[in-house]
């Protein structure tokens, strides 16, 4: 089991991230507010288009021009980054903070040897000869279970296959021995087989080195895998966040709860259809009031269309929902815990 | 890799055979050199006598095989006009041409290669629009037209530069500039794409999420990627400026190929006009070789086989 | 379609500057104030009217010889243009129909006109221009032919990128099914389609053909006097530069004008027809 401290890694209240189209702002990410600490995974969770990938930029600073973020607090390990300049934020990035990216075919740069590239930001940030630079690059390879580290050094990226890119970018993205490390889907491009891997080393790596880690994905089961605690996304907003195992064991807004009973699950009774969710994602342009899933819930109200308030049951279980807890736990509503689910690797 | 470069040499051939067809056979279909060296008003005895000498009343296809013989072997006949041999004649002057050449493309990536980043960065701005308004209007003023007024305001006016001669290095400023200014345009609009293009990859948003100074990602990063098709346009367009050193050599009086390239046409002098023609299509083709080759090598994913 | 054509503005100022020149050019004989060959030895080398000197007999003043030189200017648009529009035709016609055929065709014709266009990338073409002309004799015509026969190398390659785009589309192997011929389907549904591209190509050439003759004239070996050539009207008035500025800059700008006129609707063509290229 992973070793949860107290200290607060990253520190995010009420980030906001508009795009400019030819209609007007389109709100990407609403007010989202979020906290991880040392050593804990969490994983935020969503369809395409719910906005998760820009909330990872958004928290990184690397949002596209057209874009514009507003937050209250973002705190990174105390120090506040929300209004600091964008030196500072250079300085922290890929140092202290680090990202890996969804597609390893393209991430890194075609021109350049792996080891050139991986050495290149540690030199940067550290100063350090590339004697230095070299050795821990070797070093970390053969910790994401690279063999003969110190070839590949010399290799370009088109030499590597899709699971050793996405190895080399983890390795990369450890040099600078960061707090906080922010995957975008980091198995989705992946072949199946290469994607449990993937998650695993992930998940070894940073209950090693105590790493904070905020993980993108539209996958549940990626979710049950690795993450300590969830938070779904639907249309820009967050609409429930809990530990793993509440989450799993009943879920408090209709999202989730639809979200869940989309999974076909081994022992479920044949009879009972897989269930879906009718509708689609509200245009996220324009002024927007209420609860984006109003359109799509069954237990939609009046209330649904004013500000929604958000429930806290006291064991860091959140939701944002008109829908009292008490009136809507049923057996339906029940669905199969993380036990049931393929085992953690721990 | 060596493959590919058998393949572009054994093409590299083929065209310089045929250009040195080309060559012989439209200058002799065009005049005739029996005129040329016996000068207008000769009769016709003299004419005949100079055909049988010079070997000009064989049929064509056996001058010409004689013509590339000998010149593959080196021996490159005497220029009518200059009365002196031709081979050494050229090469004395193929180095003046060079230096301008060089010193012209390297104005020209002066001039290009930051304009075309600055563009690229600032895409649609008035940066932008300036330096595309720059590119357009380079490329309208006719080169001779420019060279005279570079005179008129360097020269005449301000009297900093000499007009004509090749002596000094102060001689090659205003045709270096006459030259160059107009292969820019070309270069900034390929720097340009390219640049647009590569900003938007995946590998520039690691580099900045690595925290990279922008410069580095825009020089190491965007700019090596960019820069590739740029190298075999380099080469091509030092071809032509090659070629299209005529007119300002010209202008300038500057010793070089193109001004004897001039004066040979002018005094009908076959063999250095043929010569002439022949190297540089000739550095051409080697240059369009060179630019394929370096094309390739600088994309590691062709120089270096997937394994 | 209009409208389009209007909004971008790169084609918009290029076409009406352009579209001005040419009525200059055509309606010449009506618009020129005076003959361009008549001589005025009594008004030499008259500045234009913005000068002391200078005044509205002559608006742009005259040459050397006394010939008005606003109607010499216009006068040598008409050899401009006509240079542009005949080589474009020309080296066009020679160059498309080379890009057809190894576009559609591919295999052996494809290398053969790729290897054609390879060499003759390889020759230095003012080099080549400069000495035929020079064998052959000067002249409107000789200029035309040269130009036409030796700068169809961009069409040829143009064409052939565009036509093997083409070549792949439905509507081809439809034709080919319903067994057409291959002239028909070659004139009545590749060429439609490429002829987009072939216009901005057509322009660009132009351009480039009218810088050529001018080149060429100024260093003699193009149009022979008493013709208005611009180009030509540069190399007379050069040795008089310091004295009469005016007799270089007009025509010098005039040509810059032209080109720039060109170049910018023929930018302007390629984002408009870029847009809507594939037709049907």
């Amino acid at each position: 089991m992973a070793q949860l401290t107290d200290e607060i890694v990253l520190d995010v209240a009420n980030l906001s991230v508009d795009i400019a189209t030819p209609r007007g702002p389109l709100h990407a990410v609403r007010d989202l507010s979020l906290q991880v600490r040392r050593g804990e995974t969490l994983c935020i969770v969503g369809e395409s288009g719910c906005g998760k990938s820009m909330t990872a930029l958004g928290l990184m600073g690397l949002l596209p021009k057209a874009a514009t973020r507003r937050v209250e607090r973002l705190a990174f390990l105390g120090e506040d980054l929300g209004h600091a300049s964008p030196q500072r934020i250079n300085a922290l990035r890929g140092n202290r903070m680090a990202m890996i990216f969804q597609e390893p075919m393209t991430a890194l740069n075609p021109a350049y040897t792996i080891g050139s590239q991986m050495t290149e930001p540690y030199r940067h940030h550290r100063g350090v000869t590339a004697a230095a630079a070299r050795a821990r690059a070797i070093e970390l390879l053969a910790k994401v279970g690279i063999a003969s580290a110190a070839q590949r050094l010399g290799q370009y990226p088109h030499q590597l296959s899709g699971g050793l890119r996405q190895r080399v970018m983890i390795a990369m993205a450890l040099m600078c021995e960061p707090a906080l490390l922010v995957a975008d889907e980091p198995s989705t491009a992946l072949d199946v087989t290469i994607q449990a891997q993937i998650l695993r080393l992930l998940r070894e790596l940073q209950q090693e080195l105590g790493i904070a880690m905020i993980l993108i994905t539209h996958d549940l089961g990626v979710v049950a895998r690795v993450a300590d605690r969830v938070a779904v996304m639907y249309a820009g907003e967050m609409v429930e966040e809990a530990s793993t195992a509440s989450l799993f064991r009943h879920q408090r807004h209709p999202y989730t709860r639809g979200l869940l009973s989309c999974i076909p699950l081994p022992g479920r009774s044949k009879s009972a259809a897989l269930g879906t969710i009718p509708g689609a994602v509200p245009s996220l342009v324009g002024d927007l009031t209420g609860c984006s899933f109003r359109a799509r819930c069954g237990l939609a109200s009046e209330a649904c269309a004013g500000v929604i308030p958000v429930h806290d049951d006291g064991i860091e279980h959140r939701w944002r929902c008109t829908i009292h807890p008490d009136s809507i736990i049923s057996a339906q509503a029940r669905i199969q815990t993380a036990a049931e689910l393929p085992p953690l690797s721990q | 890799m060596s493959a590919f470069i058998a393949k572009r040499l054994g093409l590299a051939f083929l065209v310089a055979v045929a250009v040195s067809l080309i060559a012989f056979f439209l200058l002799r279909i065009s005049g005739d050199p029996a005129l040329a060296i016996a000068g207008e008003g000769a009769s016709q005895a003299d004419l005949d006598l100079i055909r049988r000498t010079y070997g000009f009343d064989r049929p064509l296809p056996i001058q010409y095989l004689d013509w590339l013989w000998r010149t593959v072997r080196g021996d490159f006949g005497d220029s009518i006009y200059f009365k002196t041999a031709a081979g050494p004649l050229i090469f004395s002057k193929l180095q003046t041409t060079l230096v301008l050449g060089f010193a012209a493309l390297l104005c020209a990536l002066l001039i290009s290669i930051p304009l075309g980043v600055l563009a690229a960065i600032y895409k649609d701005s008035w940066i932008d629009r300036l330096c595309l308004g720059l590119a357009v209007v380079g490329q309208a003023l006719p080169n001779f037209f420019f060279a005279l007024l570079l005179i008129m305001v360097f020269s005449i006016t301000l009297g900093w530069l000499p007009v004509s001669g090749s002596e000094t290095w102060q001689h090659f400023v205003m045709p270096t500039l006459a030259l160059g200014y107009y292969a820019a345009p070309a270069f900034m609009r390929l720097i340009r794409a390219g640049m647009i293009e590569v900003l938007e990859a995946d590998y520039i948003r690691t580099a900045r999420a690595y925290g990279l100074p922008a410069w580095r990602v825009i020089l190491r990063h965007a700019l090596r990627n960019a820069i590739i098709p740029v190298v075999a346009l380099t080469a091509v367009q030092l071809g032509f400026l090659l070629g299209g050193s005529v007119v300002i050599e010209t202008i300038f009086a500057l010793d070089g190929l193109g001004y004897l390239a001039y004066q040979s046409i002018t005094y009908k002098d076959f063999p250095v006009m043929q010569l002439i023609v022949l190297l540089l299509s000739v550095i051409y083709v080697v240059l369009t070789l060179a630019a394929d080759i370096a094309n390739a090598w600088l994309d590691p994913r062709i120089r270096v086989a997937a394994v | 379609m209009l409208q389009r054509c209007l909004h971008n503005k790169a084609f918009a100022i290029g076409a009406s500057l352009l579209l001005l020149i040419v009525i200059c050019a055509v309606f010449a004989p009506w618009l020129a104030p005076y003959d361009p060959y008549a001589q005025n030895l009594e008004l030499r080398s008259v500045p234009p009217f913005w000068t002391e000197q200078g005044g509205w007999a002559h608006p742009l003043g005259t040459d050397q010889l006394g010939r008005d030189y606003l109607s010499r200017l216009m006068y040598g648009a008409r050899i401009s243009l006509l240079i542009g529009v005949s080589v474009a035709l020309i080296s066009g016609l020679i160059g498309t129909t080379m890009g057809l055929l190894a576009g559609y065709f591919g295999g052996k014709i494809d290398l053969l006109v790729t290897f054609l266009v390879t060499t003759r990338l390889s020759l230095p073409v003012i080099l080549v221009a400069l000495a035929t002309v020079a064998l052959v004799g000067g002249s409107l015509t000789v200029v035309i032919l040269v130009l036409g026969l030796l700068k169809w190398d961009r069409f040829a390659v143009v064409m052939r990128s565009a036509t093997q785009q083409v070549r792949a589309l439905d509507y081809i192997t439809a034709a080919q099914a319903a067994g057409a011929s291959t002239p028909r389907i070659l004139l009545g549904e590749v060429l439609p389609n490429v002829m987009p591209h072939l216009i901005v190509v057509a322009t660009l050439e132009a351009a480039s053909a009218i810088l050529l003759e001018a080149a060429l004239s100024f260093l003699g070996l193009g149009v022979q006097p008493p013709l208005p050539s611009w180009g030509l009207m540069i190399s007379e008035a050069k040795a008089d530069m310091f004295f009469a500025f005016w007799l270089i800059a007009l025509p010098g700008g005039a040509l810059a004008t032209l080109i720039f006129a060109i170049n910018l609707a023929g930018d302007g063509l390629h984002d408009l027809l870029g847009a809507e290229g594939r037709v049907g």
